[in-house]
């Protein structure tokens, strides 16, 4: 099942509604009311396996699609409790022994959805922005301590994420060690819905793509993770508790990392899950040069020596 | 006036909101229906200059709740986030001024006063060690804060305690072990801004099972208060609720132990009493 939160040209509040092949079923006459949109959700994870999968489902089959052009999709999630983001964990074609894993929080204000703007800031310390297209796990809890064997027991379901990332030196997160570069408003772009568990059978195979102004940057799949999904909920589960409507996010193929800036419209596809596009705006207006990131700790060396030979001696292997 | 979230036994439920006063808590009556604890103290800080003449008169003269016959329990119970600054403080600290940065944690963090701190159970070579610092609760939503306007951020202060884990110079999971339930305590009361005069007039001082460890002025920060709020709000919108922890001195520090008992004082604003214990569990990122 795909579960969106929308809202209509004439009806400005946020509603829950499936997604089903001619379009979205507005379901808010079976979901039980909420405080906030990302309440309504909650309501949705804890109350699914508890017979409201059976409601939804009627009532998606019994209602009225509308078209999706007919509607605006919000953030599924609109404001996690927590956004737990792998740092790294894709092997990218490296030799090496897999790093430790390791983790950090992003500012779970910074969420916006599909069609809605990234926006650069005001801000001139960090020198580039960058887009990173992530696999998101969508948490059923509280889970405290969750071995890797019984990791379906905290996974309510998959949705997209976008890690905008703010860069220092290189592609290095600006802010070292606290990884603020990824916290700036509006960093955290999540959907365009949620595709339940049952509907994925192995999170580690889902092909990911991303294109920048239908250019495509990330083309991967999630097999390449150093540490796989089961570890991530074990290793996450260990230091925090995990709640409904919490997100963990499995880093990206940085092969594919490039520049977001203004006036692009950037767009995620998970195969299986779906497809979102937003638009990018800066008030400063600044520019890079567009495509795959090609600077000296590039892990793309295939891409810097076919485009920028020249450049091809000073690639450095890079262990974090 | 200071504002506490206490629970007194035997009843049970969710935490209520009160006022402290020298008789001891005076309870609020500002539970609404559905609202959780959090969203009672959001409402309130949205409607604050209308309520104050009420509160303030339950704190002259309400009925009081003795305090040994009450539990508080953290004054922010459920931040919609944790912000930390790494500003310092010392003499030396605005001299040697660095590039300002912030870290996160969530409310699986908070704790309030009497609470236990559970470290990870990381073992060798890991140490961890609480940095007291001045908490800011925020009035939002709060974003492109001039310094000189940054009173306007806040709705009042508390004391804290960022329990920062050490052990990991290469891949820096320091910062995510960090981020662990119950290392983020904080309390033991809201102290409304109107109540400090000079907040950089306050002195921060911590101890840890009776030892004297930080000791520190807020007028001698690498970066100011202000200066603090106009950053933490240049890179993201800070809202209603949510706490900014001000940084801490380098100076004071010490590796936290099993069984010890942590205090942080801000003259003015409180006193926050926790104690340690070992998490008898393996923790991620121990490996």
């Amino acid at each position: 099942m795909k579960l969106a939160l929308f809202s209509t040209p004439d009806q400005d509040d946020v509603r829950p509604g499936v997604v089903v092949d001619d379009g979205i079923v507005d379901v808010s006459g079976v979901v039980p009311s909420a405080t906030s949109p990302q309440r309504t959700m909650e309501t949705i994870i804890d109350g699914f396996e508890g017979g409201l999968r059976q409601d939804l489902q009627r009532a998606s089959r019994e209602g009225q699609p509308v078209p999706l052009a007919n509607v605006r999709l919000r953030a599924p999630l609109p404001r996690p409790g927590k956004v737990m983001c792998c740092i790294a964990n894709y092997w990218e074609h490296a030799q090496r022994e897999a790093r430790p894993l390791n983790m950090f929080l992003k500012n779970p204000d910074a969420v916006v959805g599909p069609g809605d703007t990234i926006r650069l800031p005001n801000y001139t310390v960090p020198w580039m922005f960058m887009h990173e297209a992530e696999l998101g796990i969508v948490l059923k809890g509280p889970a405290r301590m969750v071995s890797q064997s019984d990791w379906r027991s905290a996974v309510f379901g998959y949705t997209g994420m976008m890690d905008i990332t703010g860069r220092g030196e290189g592609r290095s997160t600006w802010g070292r060690g606290t990884w603020l570069g990824k916290s700036f408003d509006t960093f955290l772009p999540i959907g365009p819905y949620i595709t339940t568990a049952d509907e994925i059978q192995e999170p580690n195979d889902l092909w990911v793509q991303f294109w920048n102004n239908g250019q495509l940057r990330h083309n991967y799949n999630t097999d390449d993770m150093e540490h796989r999904v089961p570890e991530l909920i074990e290793f996450a589960s260990r230091t925090l508790t995990l709640r409904s409507g919490d997100l963990i996010c499995c880093g990206t193929n940085h092969e594919g990392l490039g520049p977001v800036q203004d006036g692009e419209t950037v767009e995620l596809l998970i195969h299986g899950i779906g497809r979102m596009a937003l638009h990018v705006e800066d008030p400063l207006k600044r520019t890079w040069e567009r495509g795959i990131y090609m600077g000296q700790d590039s892990v793309n060396h295939e891409a810097v020596r076919r485009n920028k030979p020249q450049e091809a001696h000073l690639l450095r292997e890079t262990t974090a | 006036v200071k504002l506490v979230f206490f629970e007194s036994p035997p009843q049970s439920g969710p935490a209520s909101l009160g006022v402290l006063t020298g008789r001891g808590v005076v309870p609020v009556d500002a539970a609404q229906a559905g609202l959780t604890p959090q969203e009672t103290l959001e409402r309130l800080i949205e409607a604050f200059d209308e309520r104050r003449p009420h509160l303030e008169a339950l704190a002259a003269t309400g009925q009081a709740l003795p305090l040994d016959q009450v539990r508080l329990c953290a004054p922010v119970p459920w931040p919609g986030k944790l912000v930390y600054t790494t500003a310092v403080y010392g003499r030396e600290a605005r001299a040697q001024q660095q590039q300002l940065l912030m870290t996160l944690k969530s409310a699986e963090s908070v704790i309030g006063p009497g609470e236990t701190v559970r470290l990870p159970d990381v073992g060798e070579p890991w140490q961890f060690v609480p940095q007291a610092a001045l908490g800011l609760v925020i009035r939002g939503p709060a974003k492109d804060v001039a310094a000189a306007d940054w009173q306007r951020a806040v709705f009042g202060y508390t004391c804290m305690i960022d329990v920062m884990a050490r052990g990991d110079q290469q891949f820096g999971r320091d910062f995510w072990l960090a981020k662990a339930d119950t290392l983020g305590p904080l309390g033991p009361c809201i102290v409304t801004a109107d109540e400090i005069a000079d907040p950089s007039a306050l002195r921060v001082r911590s101890w840890q099972s009776g030892q004297p460890a930080q000791d520190f002025l807020i007028s001698e920060a690498s970066h100011t208060l202000g200066e603090q709020i106009e950053f933490a709000t240049t890179v993201l919108t800070l809202r209603t609720g949510d706490v900014l922890a001000c940084g801490t001195a380098a100076e004071g520090q010490r590796p936290l132990h099993e069984g010890e008992q942590v205090r942080v004082e801000i003259e003015g604003v409180g006193e926050l009493d926790v104690s340690v214990a070992r998490l008898r569990q393996p923790v991620g990122g121990a490996r």
